[in-house]
């Protein structure tokens, strides 16, 4: 479980950095940028899906 | 129009008020249990009130993509939500926790002054934010009723607001106040909070989808979106740091959060479903924003940005899309107002009103104490109401709720301190949350109750919060959020680096910090010694929780303790511990540490006391856990010792109906020689014709016996593995006609046809042919025995299937019913199956038939014949070589 943590917190500073004013100049414009934060919204939907069902496993 | 609105408004409203009855006795109801965790993620997503159904889009319309920010942060605090889950909810339950303000109150030393100020602070924070939902409803009705009634919004009877906000009132008193206890789940609540969220959602994709089919239409939408696609991506990082860090903080630690997550949580399997089911409930929620946002300015100009959702409703999908609309705003303001009122009254009235009656008052206080939350939802609401008709009528829904999850938010140092780090200290996180505070309050509040006495900015000078906020380059709220949260960060790290905790402080600092370790089993421990007369803990039992309910409590505690009070009428540590959680949930801990310590002789624990009792406890946890282990493990041997023992029994039953079964057919023949053989002895005169009749008779039954004794003892060889085969290279198409050839002179006699069909040779295999033709002998002797006594047929067919032989012997008889199929190859079937005539023969061929079969590894079995009659098949796998037939694995039987 604590494995689990550790590698969701990663995620989480990914995620973080993938968001954060950085990487704004590679978007044109801000409607390419919106629809890059959905698709990220889907991944991390899907990651806590996948995230949910481990833990579901283990307890 | 304004008619339909109230129309509708009313029934909706009524219809919570029918989802609440309906879902109150249900909690314990095993389809309610199954759903829960699904109703558990819908409560949780009042996370999304009016400001998110109304206020993102008018957010995306004026910032641009920042409104998702609002969604991203509570997602990022879900990575890490479960452990933390798992922990409140383990102290919720042993703890006695109820909200915040007790769950910090508990954790640095059971201190009031801490409750005092969590509970006020959440108070003045989150009430801006119940008024901005009042503010949306008012709003709304105003918007679609278009002027048809004059509506006066503000402090007015003519404000439809004032109304809906005293259903409010009423609905949160009869379903949120009905228990003592406030860290009781109440299914009527969370039942009608899921319901009311599953309603909001739905309207909002019902109303998106009829919109974004009239956009797609219109030109000006490919141009608003060519527009945004030429807009660079623009936001302060300040904004987007504060925004996100203050909404994950307030996805936690929201009254209403904490309410709905925490205390009406009813199991901790609840949590993982909810890990993804309320991100994905934001991301379908947030979909149609930008739509909206984008086509409101040009469908609706002059509207307030944040009730686009209301204008284009009713511009793309008419009045029955722009009710709807409007019912999603009612049911996203409602469910807020409910859950945020009810907890606000928990947290005001257990950590400042309830002390004032309890700590010098004797008499029964059950009824008081419930009587002071409602008070507390009627001036909760009535201030939010003020506030909405003096200060939020001019601002925008976004800012109002910023502005309380950044008060919020002045929590989160010392939450998370409360729950990872032991030496967390109670004076630091006073002084964090009260430093915290007077910041958000001075950028915040000051400034908008300045301009109430028509104050600018200019009347602080330099100290002006926009000044500042202007000096650092931000805005005023990032300004805020930064300055206030790294100040309540160092002051409460500061301070608590540098004091030592009391003793009590420590001890609970260790229970919430090991919380996994020490609380996930049934009892917690009890950190102090000390005990007290048990009838002095009844009666201040009875005075909190009432006569019944206290009854009910030591009536359970004494059965699983297994303690008679009459016998022992004074009352340990561990009673006292749990006297202390039911009473710290009616009156928060601190109020419960200082009644219990007015009946306890309590003594203070050493460090090295304390130590040993977690030591002990934490082993007894890990004995617990190998004992349940254990018992599985048991259990498991236990279920293989009764399935053996019953094929045992089984096997003990088939040979008693075995050797009962062979003794009936022995003794028939035999009592047939021998009344033969007495008559002839009775008489040496019976004629010579009698005679020779009789010894026939008795010959045939001798060899009746032999073929049985043969059969038995063949079958027991078979079973008993000792038989063997002498296998060598056969032709079975030959061996199938020379057995057919040699019954047609009983076929002919019987009058039946007998058939054999073989198309084209088959190859040779491997197989022992003095065992093959029995079989054969059985097979086809039975086939000749039932077939049509007065047309009888029977054919007997071979060919090759794959690397298989098949052999079919069919007759045209009355058939074998489906269901005995199988049992016909057991030993005995015909014998035992009284209701049919009884047969002659053994009773023995098929069984020793199978298990001839089945020594060659074959398969027989009754073949489905849809031209009726009995049709017995078997195959015979083709061999090369004998090796081959020994070395194959027995095939199980069909």
């Amino acid at each position: 479980m604590e494995k689990l943590f550790t590698q969701n917190a990663l995620v989480v500073i990914l995620s973080l950095t993938v968001i954060s004013p950085l990487f704004w100049s590679f978007f044109e414009g801000s409607l390419s940028f919106v629809i890059y934060l959905f698709l990220l919204f889907i991944v991390w939907v899907f990651y806590l899906y996948r995230v949910a069902a481990k833990i579901e496993e283990e307890e | 129009m304004t008619l339909l609105l109230i129309a509708i408004a009313t029934v909706y409203l009524g219809l919570i008020f029918g989802a609440a009855w309906f879902f109150e006795k249900r909690l314990n109801h095993i389809g309610f249990k199954k759903w829960m965790p699904y109703i558990y993620a819908l409560a949780i997503a009042v996370y999304c009130t009016a400001w998110t159904f109304y206020g993102s889009i008018g957010r995306a319309a004026e910032s641009g993509f920042d409104f998702l920010l609002i969604y991203i942060g509570p997602t990022l605090a879900l990575f890490l939500w479960y452990p933390i889950a798992r922990k409140l909810y383990y102290l919720k339950v042993h703890q006695g926790i109820g909200s915040l303000a007790d769950l910090l109150s508990a954790r640095y030393g059971k201190d009031a002054t801490l409750g005092k100020l969590v509970a006020t602070f959440s108070l003045i924070g989150v009430l801006p934010y119940i008024s901005l939902q009042i503010k949306a409803i008012s709003e709304s009705f105003t918007i679609l009723s278009a002027g048809d009634i004059p509506f006066d919004l503000g402090f007015s009877l003519r404000d439809p607001a004032l109304y809906v906000t005293l259903v409010m009132v009423v609905f949160t008193i009869l379903f949120g106040t009905r228990y003592v206890q406030n860290n009781r789940p109440k299914a009527g609540l969370i039942g009608t909070i899921a319901f009311e969220s599953l309603f909001k959602l739905i309207a909002f994709v019902v109303v998106g989808i009829i919109g974004l089919n009239s956009f797609l239409k219109d030109n000006r939408f490919a141009a608003a979106l060519d527009d945004m696609a030429n807009q660079t991506v623009d936001l302060p990082p300040a904004d987007w740091v504060s925004i996100l860090l203050i909404s994950a903080f307030s996805f936690m630690l929201l009254p209403r959060q904490f309410q709905m997550g925490v205390v009406e949580n009813t199991s901790i399997k609840n949590i993982p479903k909810a890990l993804w089911l309320v991100p994905l409930y934001m991301l379908i929620l947030s979909l149609f924003v930008v739509p909206f946002a984008l086509m409101g300015p040009s469908l609706a100009p002059g509207t307030n940005p944040d009730f686009y959702l209301l204008s284009l409703a009713q511009l793309t999908g008419g009045s029955g899309a722009a009710a709807l609309a409007f019912l999603g705003g009612l049911s996203a303001a409602t469910s807020m107002i409910i859950v945020s009122t009810l907890a606000l009254a928990n947290m005001f009235s257990t950590h400042v009103l309830v002390p004032q009656i309890v700590w010098n008052q004797e008499e029964s206080l059950e009824r008081r104490i419930i009587g002071l939350r409602r008070w507390a939802i009627v001036g909760i609401l009535l201030l939010a109401f003020l506030y909405y008709h003096y200060i939020a009528l001019n601002d925008s829904l976004v800012s109002i709720g910023m502005v309380s999850f950044a008060a919020i938010s002045q929590f989160a140092p010392a939450f998370l301190g409360a729950l990872f780090w032991k030496q967390a200290h109670r004076k630091g996180a006073i002084a964090s949350i009260s430093a915290g505070f007077g910041i958000w309050f001075y950028f915040l509040v000051l400034p908008e109750i300045l301009l109430l006495f028509n104050a600018g900015p200019g009347f602080l000078g330099a100290l002006a919060p926009q000044t500042i906020a202007a000096g650092m380059g931000m805005s005023i709220l990032s300004a805020a959020c930064i300055i206030s949260l790294l100040l309540n960060a160092l002051l409460f790290v500061g301070i608590s680096i540098n004091l030592e905790a009391s003793q009590e402080e420590e001890n609970q600092a260790t229970l919430f910090v090991d919380a996994q370790s020490l609380l996930s089993k049934d009892e917690a421990p009890e950190l102090y010694k000390g005990s007290a007369p048990f009838p002095d803990i009844k009666s201040l039992l009875t005075n909190f929780l009432g006569v019944q309910r206290t009854e009910r409590v030591l009536y359970r505690y004494a059965t699983y303790h297994n303690i008679d009070w009459d016998l022992s009428p004074t009352a340990d540590s561990r009673m006292i511990g749990y006297a202390e959680r039911l009473l710290s949930e009616a009156i928060g801990p601190a109020s419960a540490k200082i009644m219990i310590s007015s009946v306890v002789q309590r003594e203070d624990l050493s460090r090295n006391e304390v130590l040993g009792i977690l030591e002990e406890s934490q082993k007894v946890l890990k004995l617990n856990r190998e004992l349940s282990k254990r018992g599985d493990q048991l259990r498991a041997a236990s279920e293989e010792l009764q399935l053996a023992h019953d094929k045992l029994q089984h096997l003990t039953d088939l040979k008693d109906e075995f050797l009962y079964t062979v003794t009936h057919e022995l003794r028939t023949p035999l009592t047939a020689i021998r009344t033969q053989a007495e008559l002839i002895e009775d008489d040496p005169e019976m004629p010579e014709e009698d005679r020779q009749r009789f010894l026939s008779n008795m010959v045939q039954d001798c060899d009746r016996l032999t073929r049985l004794i043969g059969n038995v003892l063949d079958l027991e060889k078979f079973e008993s593995g000792n038989q063997k085969l002498s296998l060598r290279s056969i032709d079975i198409g030959e061996l199938l006609k020379d057995t057919v050839k040699q019954f047609q002179a009983l076929a002919k006699k019987k009058g039946h046809l007998l058939e054999c069909e073989i198309s084209k040779p088959l190859p040779p295999t491997y197989g022992d042919i003095d065992r093959l033709a029995q079989v054969l002998h059985n097979l086809i002797g039975n086939a000749l025995k039932y077939a049509d006594a007065s047309a009888g047929k029977v054919l007997v067919t071979a060919y090759q299937l794959d690397q298989n032989l098949k052999v079919n012997i069919q007759d045209n008889g009355k058939g074998i019913p489906e269901a005995d199929r199988e049992l016909v190859f057991d030993k005995f079937y015909q014998v035992r199956n009284q209701t049919r005539r009884k047969p002659t023969g053994s009773g023995l061929g098929l069984a020793i038939s199978k298990n001839i079969i089945l020594m060659h590894k074959g398969r027989i079995w009754i073949e489905e014949n849809h031209e009726g009659g009995t049709r017995i098949s078997f195959t015979l796998p083709l061999y090369q070589a004998e090796q081959a037939l020994k070395e194959t694995k027995t095939l199980p039987h069909a």
